[in-house]
């Protein structure tokens, strides 16, 4: 007799969780796609949570409530739930250094190199939106690097429109001397600074 | 997309703008991805706005603030969150997340 109710208390809480299913609101933390996994700090009205491990949760079902206590969620859960999300992530940007000669919109060897890298990501992503991003070491005038580092950027452009890549997609910035990579004192020469940065999204 | 209250049909390359509403059917998926590098997926009957975002670190201005009112959502942290963490807010409508250098999902049921 015992033995029937328990079953039958078992089986009633087995409808409840397959039924009561997704409450109202629930954050898992995730790694990041190198491996290292962040920090999420979850409040409501009447409290909070951090989550500091990969496939840690927490969950709440009304806004009075505190979240819950963090637990993990198996990746079966997580992609029952998540999977269609997480799946239609896009690749993430990537940030390519092109690097040029002294005082000149040519490309160093090694950074020529590169430009194959640089248009394979973009026709990988179907990207449309690349930013080239001019810089200048700290020889010369403010104006003079302002120049120069819109060269070096419009040339970059120049190079791979030549490869296929649509001008419309490309959007060009420049910020002279005064975004170094590496901070000197001004006049200082530096080819580290001497750069075009290529944002592909 | 709702935006500026008229609503529109999004093409792959459409740009966003801050205020823009995002949302999905039943069938639809989506992928976003911000200047400084955030990469945020929707999965179906989903709904999210870019509530503003400032992106100008030579300026020293950075902030993004989110908020999804249904749905799941998978979001990838980006340059706003490693140079400024405390200027990026992800609001869901029983709480609010502060990130810190992260990939989270969340989902929110009606």
């Amino acid at each position: 007799m015992r033995r029937i109710k328990i079953s039958a208390v078992v089986f009633l809480f087995g409808i409840l969780t397959v039924a009561g299913c997704a409450p109202k609101g629930q954050i898992v933390l995730l790694p990041d796609p190198d491996g290292h996994v962040g920090q999420v700090d979850v409040t409501s009205r009447s409290g909070s949570q951090t989550l500091t491990n990969a496939r840690q949760e927490t969950h709440l079902n009304r806004s009075d409530e505190s979240p819950s206590q963090p637990g993990i969620m198996s990746e079966q859960q997580i992609e029952k739930r998540f999977g269609k999300a997480i799946a239609a992530q896009p690749t993430p940007p990537v940030h390519f250094l092109l690097y040029f000669y002294e005082d000149s919109t040519d490309l160093t060897t090694a950074s020529e190199g590169l430009i194959p890298q640089v248009v394979a990501a973009i026709k990988d992503r179907k990207s449309v939106d690349i930013s080239l991003v001019g810089h200048a070491d700290a020889t010369g005038t403010k104006e003079y690097n302002m120049t120069l580092s819109r060269n070096r950027a419009e040339a970059v452009s120049k190079i791979i429109v030549a490869r296929g890549v649509d001008p419309k997609h490309l959007f060009i910035t420049y910020h002279g001397k005064s975004d170094p990579l590496i901070k000197t004192p001004d006049g200082v020469a530096e080819p580290r600074n001497r750069r075009v940065e290529a944002i592909v999204r | 997309m709702l935006r500026a209250g008229t609503k529109q049909t999004l093409q792959i390359g459409d740009k966003l703008r801050e205020r823009d509403t995002l949302e999905t059917d039943k069938e639809a998926t989506l992928g976003v991805i911000l200047r400084d590098d955030t990469v945020i997926s929707l999965g179906p009957e989903t709904r999210i706005s870019v509530d503003s975002f400032i992106f100008d670190p030579a300026e020293g201005r950075l902030g993004i603030a989110t908020s999804m009112t249904k749905g799941t959502v998978a979001y990838l942290a980006g340059k706003i969150v490693k140079l400024a963490p405390e200027s990026a807010r992800f609001e869901t409508p029983l709480a609010t997340l502060g990130i810190r250098g992260t990939r989270f999902v969340a989902g929110v049921q009606d």
